[in-house]
């Protein structure tokens, strides 16, 4: 009783954080949007003005920047986030939801591929310290720092798309289009990942309980499997919770690039056309995001570390 | 033993020595060291070095393969492509070094204030630290280039903007761990003010970690800066950035795949420089803790 009790208050507890941290960004982004010079409404030819009126009445682009924010503010908490300029007849809510899941599907699968690259080279690493599998550890993740996505992202079109014709270049068809720009999007993830294994897990390794398991007979991989992985769970949850708002959100240039119907390239459209519901709507969804995937991994990592559960 | 006999040893300045003694023996600190320095060097003396000026076209030679004239080619409009990744490397190297400086002023300020003082104002400090981290930042560094219009100066300020969050965070937890230290305590004794405690006996004592997490902030900066100029948000024509140069040679992949493969080499290479210098450094700082996070 007492223990679901205190799962309910923290769960009230981060929603509100959620709330709080969501109205702070809207209200932000909102002047900040509106301080841009430039409007949905600027074109290379000047509408009539009985046109622009009857457009600016229609969106309420006519009213007083503040009432237009209360009423942004009053319409986003009935869960409403208007219509899409660039995108006639479609709310931004229904963007979202369809673009969404695709920036989602890439975003996770580079983050599989970074998880399945980085515990055996990060483990291998940290058992053999100065052997082959460190020094490529080390490598690899000084290579994964260094480059850019965009750069490897056109290194990867390159040379199996253009060159080898392994995988198609672009689209959104299939899992052969998801090859490509996955492997792009997991080399960052993948690079700290297996050094972060690397060096908590040699430092767990280094410990007294450890050694008394190793004396006890404890077979070898039996004491780094089931006895010190469990110890490094913490720091590597602290970095997947906000890595993986991260990846299934921003990976505008590898959408771009890869020409993948994502929420990143629609991102950047709508900066660049003023697309004010549009820019609004999906900041507050990143940023929900963000802060929930956050508050996930800080209890995930608290739940399974009793040392920082008690007060 | 008599009083006069204890021997009072100076309180030694906390890893400052140590820590360059250690660096001067890293071998991979010294290659970097030389090889960045002599990049910039390249990069300050390019303008005498090239034969052709930055927007120089010369249009019946697009897009030619590297050759004796051109050692890495033309790109569309025929102009060589080592004079513009030489000038684009002043842009790139300059808002790599001017971002991390931005950001490590405004950094260094915040956080040693809030180390310093403490109680309510490092409370308000580190709260609006932590909200602003739950901010997507590259959203708001793109959000700010629109707002200020691309242009070079615009992208040292929304970098210095966004990224002092993690340098004021380094500087506040080492701050505040030294502040209650006997040296600091006999400082005040003698009758320091604040100002001149954090100024001359904290942040000296803080070299390191600003050292370092500068030296890490400057590729990042250089990775950001050819971000937003790869979506057109960073530096104009005729200007270039390395970024721009790679964004450039984008749509001549298929056909032309020299005019975007050097500028990309060159920011690969000029940010693993970098974080081969922060690591030594670091390595040297903390011997015991040698990766990164």
């Amino acid at each position: 009783m007492h223990t679901i009790l205190r799962l309910l208050l923290g769960l009230a507890r981060g929603a509100t954080l959620v709330l709080l941290v969501a109205w702070a960004v809207a209200t932000a982004t909102f002047f900040l949007m509106r301080a841009i010079p430039g409007g949905p409404l600027s074109q290379e030819r000047e509408l009539p003005a009985a046109v622009r009126a009857a457009i600016e009445a229609r969106y309420h682009l006519d009213e007083p920047v503040a009432r237009q924010y209360l009423r942004y503010l009053g319409e986003a908490a009935m869960g409403r986030f208007g219509p899409s300029y660039d995108h006639p007849g479609r709310t931004v809510g229904d963007l979202i939801a369809h673009r969404f899941p695709v920036s989602a599907t890439l975003g996770l699968t580079a983050l599989a591929i970074a998880l399945a690259l980085a515990f055996p080279l990060g483990v291998a690493a940290a058992i053999r310290p100065g052997r082959w599998p460190d020094r490529l550890n080390g490598w690899l993740a000084s290579a994964g720092v260094a480059i850019p996505s965009f750069i490897l992202a056109t290194l990867l079109l390159y040379v199996f798309s253009l060159k080898l014709r392994l995988f198609p270049s672009s689209g959104w068809r299939g899992p052969a289009t998801l090859v490509l720009p996955a492997l792009a999007l997991a080399a960052l993830p993948t690079a700290y990942l297996a050094r972060l294994i690397r060096s908590e897990l040699s430092e767990v390794l280094r410990s007294d309980f450890l050694r008394t398991a190793r004396a006890k007979g404890v077979a070898p991989w039996r004491v780094v499997i089931v006895h010190a992985l469990r110890h490094i769970l913490g720091p590597i949850l602290t970095f997947l919770g906000p890595q993986a708002a991260a990846v299934m959100t921003g990976s505008f240039v590898v959408e771009l690039i890869f020409d993948i119907p994502g929420l990143g390239r629609d991102f950047v459209n709508s900066i660049h056309n003023r697309n004010y519901p549009m820019i609004m709507g999906v900041t507050l969804f990143y940023t929900v995001l963000l802060v929930s995937f956050n508050l996930m991994a800080d209890g995930a990592a608290r739940w399974l570390d009793p040392r920082t559960r008690r007060q | 033993m008599r009083v006069d006999e204890i021997q009072v040893q100076p309180q030694k300045a906390m890893r400052g020595p140590r820590w360059i003694q250690r660096v001067r023996r890293d071998s991979s600190f010294w290659v970097a060291a030389v090889l960045l320095g002599l990049l910039v060097l390249t990069v300050v003396a390019g303008p005498w070095l090239s034969p052709y000026g930055e927007s120089e076209q010369d249009l019946y030679n697009i897009y030619t393969r590297p050759s004796l004239r051109h050692p890495l080619g033309t790109d569309a409009l025929g102009r060589d492509q080592l004079t513009r990744i030489l000038y684009g490397g002043r842009i790139s190297l300059a808002v790599g070094l001017a971002g991390a400086g931005v950001s490590l002023l405004i950094g260094v300020i915040v956080g040693g204030v809030a180390g310093m003082r403490g109680g309510w104002v490092e409370l308000a400090i580190m709260r609006l630290i932590d909200f602003l981290y739950a901010i997507p930042l590259l959203l708001v560094v793109i959000a700010l280039m629109v707002v200020l219009r691309p242009g070079l100066a615009n992208v040292f300020i929304a970098l210095g903007l966004v990224y002092w969050l993690q340098m004021a965070r380094m500087v506040r937890a080492r701050v505040a761990e030294l502040r209650v230290r006997e040296f600091v305590e006999a400082a005040r004794a003698l009758g320091a003010g604040p100002s001149r405690i954090l100024t001359r006996h904290l942040l000296p004592n803080t070299t390191g970690v600003i050292v370092v997490t500068a030296t890490f902030m400057v590729p990042q900066a250089i990775f950001t800066e050819s971000f937003l100029s790869f979506l057109g948000l960073g530096v104009q024509q005729p200007h270039a950035s390395w970024g721009m140069l790679a964004s450039e040679g984008l749509p001549a992949l298929m056909t032309h795949p020299h005019v975007i493969a050097f500028p990309a080499l060159a920011i690969c290479l000029t940010m693993f420089l970098f974080q081969t210098l922060g690591e030594s450094l670091r390595a040297a700082l903390d011997p015991r803790q040698s990766d990164f996070d």
